[in-house]
């Protein structure tokens, strides 16, 4: 599961949670190569959304984990300096900023020009097919839209590491299917390492390399996407 | 004073009380929203205090807690062995900036509170995995949000503190005046009755810009408004932040707690006062007057938003007409003394005399405002899916109101009625302006009696006003509560 020169590594990762009618405890260990697209898939509760909220910082862990990206260990680093992007369930847009702002943020916040910022962030929205959309509100877009923009958002900075918190819930089922179709060309394009965290089987064979199944916080079932099935989810 | 010296000073005293009441209503909303603490609680309790203590009674309190024989003056006076009174900010430029500021700040904590504390989390993750720092996060995503609740609560504040009548002419200091001090004494003592229109028609324009700034930073807030409907969780408080606490609520304690407590306290401890209260001949005729006038003011204020609040939602469903949104702002713009001066003048040229009901009348006016601001955030929560059922299964727009909207507004109306009832209740400056003859309101009377130096009736007569307007402001927020929780029900 876990290979010493991986790309990232996941170490001793352990967290004891609540939730509505339970508590457990979420104890894994993995990695991810460098250009591969992880998917965590997993029902409802069983730890997904966590893990992908503790590798961001947004959430601590206890002692003993390791978080290494590209040789440098991460565990202890604010969410800002770890060089991880995350897309959320919902785009997350900052409503009061124009969709240009909302993708020159994190350069912004880099210290890069406001110039070369909007510069990049056109070229982005270009490539996310959405050029005439820069001096629009988040308010005036669709689901779909809105989450491209929240994609090239987290992009534009080139992050060594790209979490997917199940960007596709809020959307409808072709729409789903175009923009996963449309993330995963851009993975193999710009070459970014990415996990993803779904309980969509279809979304799961189309975006990644390889699966996990957690059940309850742990490791359930381990493989590549194409030998993915239903009931490595539904046999709980 | 010259006119365009009293125009300067009316507006800068505004707006520096209203930057007072904004440093300290920010760094409560601080507490209110992110804090959990005993002092975070006691601020949220403090919500209500500019809408339902009569800045009458605010008054009354600083001249007792800071008057030369006030308890502080005292108190500094044992401690420090001293013969003469240290401490004097009645009857100064500083002392009105004070009052106004302090009385005034709960407003600017409850409207930053209230959206800091349900600021979308995820943004904030967003933003801090872009690379934001601290600070940038907070100029640039929390203040965002933060900064049309603020600039709107902070237009309220400069409009109460640019109309504050009772404040500046209690304890204002010789030889500044304001324009509303102004229109009272050209109306009423010099009957200069030209210059009291041209100061008059002056407030009036600058405070019809600030209603127009408000309806628009109103309108903004929309498109930055949290959008989540969950209370953030609050952190315990760090060592400098715990510091800084003990710094607020040592000012807040000082300059807007203790005044306040020392009416009741006063009343309480002077022996009799109640009882000479209760026994003037003026007291019971002025209770019945001041119910009488605040229920009349109520029931039209509330009827008067009802019926408009459910004429712009069918109208205009979509908010697009900004007139529409403006107009129930405008009353706004219209101070008491300019109304009464109005009123008082309209009366004179038609040979009639002000009776209670008009009285009632100019209340309903002044305060529609606050009423529909209540209907409306009710209505607010009917989702329009509802309004279109209606409208199909209704026989009649009546029957549509009746059975429908009435029902579900039920907890709107209640607040609105109680909001205009405790508003009209403290207002002391219409009565004044009005002068009905033979007929004086209680907050009238309370006036006179703080006027003739008997402080101590004066507090008796002012904590029933007090225990009044608490009381009935009390119920309407508990009807607000309700609604919010049925809000939330009506998003699951």
């Amino acid at each position: 599961m876990k290979k010493k020169d991986a790309y990232f590594m996941v170490e001793n990762l352990k967290k004891t949670w609540e939730n509505a009618d339970s508590a457990f405890t979420l104890d894994i260990d993995f990695s991810v190569d460098k250009g591969e697209m992880l998917c965590i898939a997993g029902q409802s509760g069983s730890g997904k959304s966590t893990i992908l909220r503790i590798i961001s910082g947004i959430l601590p862990f206890e002692k003993g984990a390791r978080l290494v990206l590209d040789g440098k260990d991460i565990s202890t680093l604010p969410p800002g300096k770890r060089d991880i992007g995350m897309v959320f369930q919902n785009p997350t847009l900052f409503p009061h900023m124009r969709v240009e702002d909302n993708i020159a943020f994190g350069l912004i916040s880099r210290k890069v020009a406001k110039k070369d910022a909007r510069f990049r962030s056109a070229a982005l929205l270009e490539r996310f097919g959405l050029s005439g959309f820069a001096k629009r509100y988040p308010d005036s877009l669709s689901g779909g839209e809105a989450q491209r923009v929240a994609l090239a958002r987290t992009l534009i900075v080139e992050p060594k590491l790209v979490l997917f918190d199940e960007p596709f819930s809020s959307l409808d089922a072709p729409l789903r299917k175009s923009l996963a179709l449309d993330i995963r060309q851009s993975q193999r394009e710009l070459g970014f390492t990415g996990i993803l965290v779904t309980h969509d089987i279809e979304e799961a064979k189309t975006m990644s390399d390889r699966v996990i199944v957690l059940k309850k916080g742990s490791l359930f079932w381990q493989g590549v996407a194409k030998d993915f099935k239903e009931s490595h989810i539904s046999s709980f | 004073m010259v006119f365009t010296k009293i125009i300067a000073f009316s507006i800068f005293q505004a707006l520096l009380s209203t930057l007072v009441a904004v440093i300290l209503g920010f760094a409560s909303a601080y507490y209110v929203a992110k804090k959990k603490s005993l002092f975070a609680d006691i601020l949220v309790s403090f919500s209500a205090v500019p809408l339902c203590v009569p800045p009458l009674l605010v008054a009354l309190g600083y001249v007792l807690f800071f008057g030369n024989n006030g308890s502080f003056n005292r108190f500094l006076m044992a401690v420090f062995n001293l013969q003469e009174a240290p401490f004097s900010i009645l009857y100064s430029f500083s002392g009105i900036i004070i009052a106004h500021g302090f009385y005034n700040f709960p407003i600017i904590m409850k409207a930053v509170a209230d959206v800091w504390q349900r600021l979308p989390e995820e943004e904030e993750w967003a933003a801090s995995l872009l690379g934001a720092s601290r600070f940038r996060l907070f100029k640039t995503i929390s203040f965002a949000h933060l900064r049309s609740p603020l600039a709107s609560a902070a237009s309220i504040v400069f409009l109460y503190c640019f109309f504050s009548f009772i404040i500046v002419l209690l304890f204002g200091p010789i030889g500044l005046t304001t324009l509303e001090v102004e229109v009272y004494r050209a109306s009423r003592l010099s009957l200069d009755f030209s210059k009291a229109a041209f100061f008059a028609l002056v407030e009036t324009l600058i405070a019809l810009t600030i209603v127009y700034f408000y309806s628009s930073f109103e309108k903004s807030g929309l498109r930055s408004q949290g959008t989540s409907a969950v209370l953030r969780e609050k952190t315990k408080m760090g060592l400098s932040s715990r510091f800084f606490s003990i710094v607020l609520f040592g000012l807040i304690s000082i300059f807007f707690l203790f005044p306040l407590f020392s009416i009741p306290v006063k009343a309480v401890f002077t022996k009799a006062a109640f009882k000479t209260v209760f026994f003037h001949k003026s007291f019971l005729p002025a209770l019945g007057a001041s119910l009488q006038s605040a229920s009349i003011s109520a029931l039209l204020a509330t009827s008067f938003a009802f019926v408009y609040a459910l004429c712009i939602r069918i109208k205009d469903p979509l908010k697009k007409n900004r007139f529409f949104r403006f107009f129930p702002f405008i009353p706004m713009a219209i101070s008491s003394v300019v109304l009464g001066f109005i009123i008082t003048n309209l009366l004179f040229a038609l040979r009639l005399q002000a009776n209670l009901f008009i009285l009632s009348l100019c209340q309903a006016f002044l305060f529609w405002p606050f009423a529909f601001r209540q209907i409306q955030f009710s209505l607010d929560a009917i989702p329009q899916a509802i309004d279109e059922a209606a409208l199909m299964l209704s026989p009649s727009l009546l029957y549509r109101v009746y059975k429908i909207y009435l029902p579900l507004l039920k907890t709107g109306i209640i607040s609105a009625l109680s909001f205009s009832f405790a508003m009209s209740l403290g207002d002391a400056s219409l009565p004044l302006l009005l002068a009905i003859p033979n007929i004086q309101t209680l907050s009238l009377f309370t006036y006179r009696l703080a006027g003739s130096y008997r402080f101590a009736e004066a507090c008796a007569s002012g904590s029933i006003i007090l225990v009044l307007s608490v009381f009935i402001f009390y119920i309407g927020e508990r009807q607000k509560k309700n609604l919010k929780r049925e809000k939330k029900v009506r998003m699951r």
